[in-house]
């Protein structure tokens, strides 16, 4: 586990935030801080996977308000929470003072990491885990937002967001007719820097935002430790294809301004027109260096090769922009009448030039031993339009009653222009695609004396598929009932999608129940049950033999939750548990339960225990499964 | 990384006895120093009043709202009292903005008849959206998924006085509110194995939904620069690469990733990654994208079961047309 990383980041953002609050002259505060302990049994990668909190310090929580007369700041508030020993984190700060400024800053982050049996690993059956395809990486993003002048006719601002993400893993490549995994270590950032205005003249307000974003990332690939030979162990032409040494640096730039507006007039005491735009333009420079020596095979050379050096120069450009036009007319009061039309524009295109000497190639027979230079000059267009036209009625106040309903039509066109080199069977990805959707959305809500009734059903039907999973005719319904009074509340709700298409047949239902009942102020109990069914046949045809087969995937899944709150002072209980079973294509079962015990034995004090057990089990195979129990005891303060 | 199947007893044993050393020590400090805990909880009925007017007058005129109702005095630090403070005292001004004049309340000795209480779509229409029609470009009170009715209103989900510090003023931690109706998507993400993590680092329900957004597609939040929200996270996915994924230029993230939770370590939309691709990538009598097979190889085989293993950069690649790295 990476501990010094989550110390060091702890010490960082908590020491500043406690700097801060032992200065501020705060109105209110409350931190919560305190250590957990980890009892882990079984697959640590699944656990890590999937959960991920360690042992370790954490600021559970933290909240400082102030409202004074400060020259600096008329109210500020500091939250932050679960930084520390745990997946992620995150601290806020809001400072204002009435009329002048208004400053928004955030940090976050989070944990990535996936290291899992089953994935991307083709010596499962070997008893070789987990997968070749791992990362232990994490995530960070800082983000600052200051106003001026807020509520004014005119209120600029700027902003600046700074996002890391870096980390090791692990990769396969595919060279030479064998797969090697490989070690890499990739560090990502992006920063985007970001100024414009808020206006309101009365009658017409909106928002301008001039942008500027760009990202730098490196990653850097070497051989993982003993795996030379790769996964195919049987020689091919009676060579054995190894591997003895490899490094790949491959680094991206991309540049990329945005603009962004809108605009909202009250032409009419019952007529609002709403316009926007946003418009994108990236460009993309990539350079990778690569060179590896070993034992290959290449078919398209039609030799075997023992070393290559390999050099990419790439250049990608992204426009795309979108422009929308609505109105809202109120027709009465509660009812109101909504029109759009929406275009959306993306233009990709992209060149590579790749220059790949093969060292000491020598035929299959063995004979003319050289050097080989190739030289390809790569290139890929995709170019995608869509237009939406929407219209809606929204019936908000019929007494008990609502009721909204939209019919919309979107056309969309794709051209996908492929690189040679990709295409291996006549037929290709790329041509011309045109899909028309027509949509019919309805909501009906009825509430009265505590009972609530909705429903929602939206039809799609389409031509032409883009895609081969693309529906021609896709039906949602979704209706839930609820009746709430004081002391309890009980709830249902049923949902169900289900597509149809040329080759696909897929259908999702999901139902629950819940109910919640509070016998006394000072006890709430609850529980809900869940249940859900996902049905999905697409035919196919195996890249072996051209058989058509289905391809059938199928969940069904069980959910039971229940849980107490129980609040006496000094003493706050809470009680949570759940059980999700899992059969069909990939059967597991998942037991989670969560209790917390405050004890606040002063004013301005108070202790927290926790504890939290998580089970793993998978039907099929138990690399996966664990157990986790985790414990802390935090201590609480209101200084 | 290496898997390392085997059970991790606690290993701190000497930092738990130091960490209940500091905790009996903290708490016996501050016991030393503080009177014993009177913390009431939190009381949304108003104080009982005085029984008459003449009384109230006689022993302790109302002159303000705080007199009888705590939440007026524990307004300071709610966004409604701004504007309303003078010396650290929230005036009866910031009470007034939304219940009206309370003159005649208080000389009724609290008459409940005598002061307005918003409720419902009718409270949030006269009152909330006075001040809160936050129509955009992305938001609609009026034709907005949640847009206020009888149903679903303002005080469904914002509790003004009983908010306990959340932002917004909600009245449960977002992931709770959510699930009081989409508790079918809660569930999803606390019962499946691979989820974006809830409640954890500021990541909520409302990170990618707009709550206040329309129908439909615009439901989904987007970054400064247009992109839905999965790139204010995922910033390397963006692009642009020369050889862009077709599923992800011509559709979008969730063309193979369901976020509300998968059995895929991935959260793809299938349990196996070849099961994914194939039911594109498969040449059948219709003309769609991406529809020629990969290759000729043996999925039986294990070696490529996982399409994935080669092609990594599934994404997009500067490189190479099949995605290889």
């Amino acid at each position: 586990m990476n501990m010094t990383r989550t110390r060091s980041r702890f010490a960082w953002l908590v020491l500043p935030l406690m700097l801060v609050a032992s200065i501020a002259s705060a109105q209110t505060m409350e931190i919560e801080i305190g250590y957990r302990w980890l009892d882990l049994d079984g697959s640590e990668s699944m656990y890590r996977s999937q959960i991920n909190e360690r042992d370790g310090f954490i600021l559970r929580a933290f909240t400082m308000t102030s409202v004074s007369d400060s020259a600096i700041a008329d109210r500020y508030k500091i939250t932050a929470s679960d930084l520390g020993s745990t997946p992620a984190g995150m601290f806020r700060i809001e400072a204002a003072r009435e009329g002048s400024y208004l400053l928004r800053i955030g940090y976050h982050t989070a944990d990535a990491y996936s290291a899992i049996p089953g994935f991307a690993n083709p010596l499962l059956s070997q008893g070789v885990i987990p997968g070749q395809h791992t990362f232990d990486r994490s995530r960070s993003t800082f983000d600052a937002d200051l106003e001026f002048i807020p509520g004014r006719k005119f209120s600029p601002f700027i902003g600046y967001t700074y996002h890391q993400t870096n980390g090791p893993g692990t990769t396969t490549y595919f060279v030479g007719q064998d797969e090697f995994r490989l070690v890499s270590d990739l560090d990502d950032t992006d920063q985007e820097i970001r100024a414009g205005a808020n206006f309101n003249l009365g009658r017409v307000y909106g928002q301008v935002t001039q942008g500027w974003r760009d990202f730098s990332g490196r990653e850097t690939f070497s051989l993982d430790a003993g795996e030379a030979s790769g996964n195919n162990v049987v020689p091919i032409l009676g060579r054995n294809i190894t591997i003895t040494s490899f490094s790949r640096d491959s680094r991206t730039d991309v540049s990329s301004p945005f603009t962004n507006a809108f605009v909202v007039g009250d032409v009419h005491s019952r007529v609002k027109l709403i316009g926007s735009f946003v418009h994108a333009s990236a460009e993309t420079d990539g350079i990778e260096d690569e060179s590896l020596t070993g034992s290959f095979v290449s078919f398209p050379l039609g030799r075997f090769f023992s070393g290559l050096n390999e050099n990419v120069g790439s250049r990608a450009d992204n426009t795309t922009w979108r422009g929308e036009g609505r109105a809202e007319i109120s027709i009465r009061d509660g009812i109101d009448f909504i029109a759009g039309y929406r275009r959306e524009h993306r233009e990709v295109s992209g060149a590579a030039f790749i220059t790949s000497m093969f060292i000491d190639t020598i035929t299959f027979s063995g004979a003319d031993r050289s050097n080989i230079e190739e030289i390809i000059n790569t290139e890929n267009v995709l170019e995608r339009e869509e237009d939406t036209l929407s219209a809606m009625v929204s019936a908000r106040a019929m007494g008990p009653f609502a009721l909204r309903a939209g019919y919309s039509e979107s056309n969309r066109d794709v051209t996908i222009t492929p690189d040679l080199e990709e295409v291996v069977i006549g037929g290709g990805n790329g041509g011309t695609f045109e899909r028309k959707i027509r949509t019919f959305d309805t909501t009906g809500t009825f509430s009265k004396k505590g009972f609530t009734l909705g429903a929602t059903w939206r039809h799609d039907t389409a031509d032409e598929p883009i895609f081969r999973t693309d529906f021609d005719d896709r039906d949602r319904i979704r209706i839930r009932a609820s009746y709430a009074r004081p002391m309890f509340s009980i709830g249902a709700t049923a949902e169900e999608i289900d597509q149809q298409g040329v080759n696909l047949d897929n259908n999702i239902q999901q139902y629950s129940g819940d109910i919640t009942f509070t016998p006394i102020p000072a006890l709430q109990l609850r529980a809900s049950a869940g249940k859900f069914d996902v049905d999905s046949n697409v035919s196919y045809r195996r890249p072996e033999n051209f058989v058509i087969e289905n391809s059938i995937y199928a969940e069904q899944g069980t959910s039971y939750e229940g849980g107490l709150t129980f609040f006496r002072a000094p003493f706050t209980l809470d009680v949570n548990g759940g059980r999700f079973e899992n059969e069909g294509t990939t059967p597991f079962n998942v037991d989670r339960f969560r209790t917390r015990l405050v004890y606040d034995f002063l004013a301005r004090a108070g202790i927290a225990a926790e504890w939290s057990r998580d089970e793993y089990r998978e039907g099929l195979a138990t690399f996966g499964d664990f157990d986790s129990t985790r414990y802390g005891i935090f201590l609480r303060f209101r200084p | 990384m290496t898997e390392r199947d085997k059970s991790m007893t606690p290993k701190a044993t000497g930092r738990l006895l130091l960490l209940l050393v500091v905790v009996l020590f903290s708490g016996a400090t501050v016991v030393a120093q503080e009177p014993p805990a009177t913390q009431p909880p939190a009381q949304e009925t108003p104080a009982e009043p005085p029984a008459t007017q003449e009384e109230a007058t006689a022993e302790q005129p109302a002159m303000s709202c705080g007199d009888c109702h705590d939440q007026a005095r524990d307004f300071l630090h709610n966004p409604h009292a701004r504007g309303n403070v003078e010396n650290g005292v929230v005036s009866n001004g910031a009470c007034e903005t939304c219940h009206g004049d309370g003159t005649a309340h208080m000389e009724g000795g609290g008459d409940k008849a005598q002061i307005t209480v918003p409720r419902g779509r009718e409270g949030a229409d006269g009152t909330c959206l006075m001040c809160h029609d936050t129509t955009t470009h992305k938001k609609s009170p009026r034709s907005g998924v949640h847009a206020n009715s009888s149903a679903v209103n303002c005080l469904s989900c914002h509790s003004i006085h009983k908010s306990e510090n959340r932002p917004a003023l909600l009245a449960k931690e977002t992931e709770a509110l959510c699930a009081t109706c989409h508790s079918t998507q809660v569930a999803a993400f606390r019962g499946k194995p691979f989820a974006h993590r809830l409640g954890r680092g500021g990541m909520s329900c409302v990170s990618c939904h707009e709550p206040h957004g329309r129908a439909g597609r615009e439901n989904i939040r987007t970054v400064a620069s247009g992109e839905i929200a999965c790139a204010s996270c995922h910033r390397e996915k963006h692009g642009p690469f020369v050889f862009e994924h077709g599923a992800v230029s011509a559709g979008d993230c969730s063309s193979c990733h369901e976020p509300h939770g998968s059995t895929n370590a991935h959260q793809l939309k299938r349990a196996t990654v070849a099961q994914l691709c194939l039911e594109c990538h498969s040449p059948t009598q219709m003309a769609t994208a991406g529809s020629q097979p990969p290759s000729f190889h043996n999925i039986s085989n294990p070696r490529f079961q996982n399409c994935t293993t080669c092609h990594v950069a599934v994404h997009g690649s500067n490189r190479s047309p099949q995605l290889l790295k």
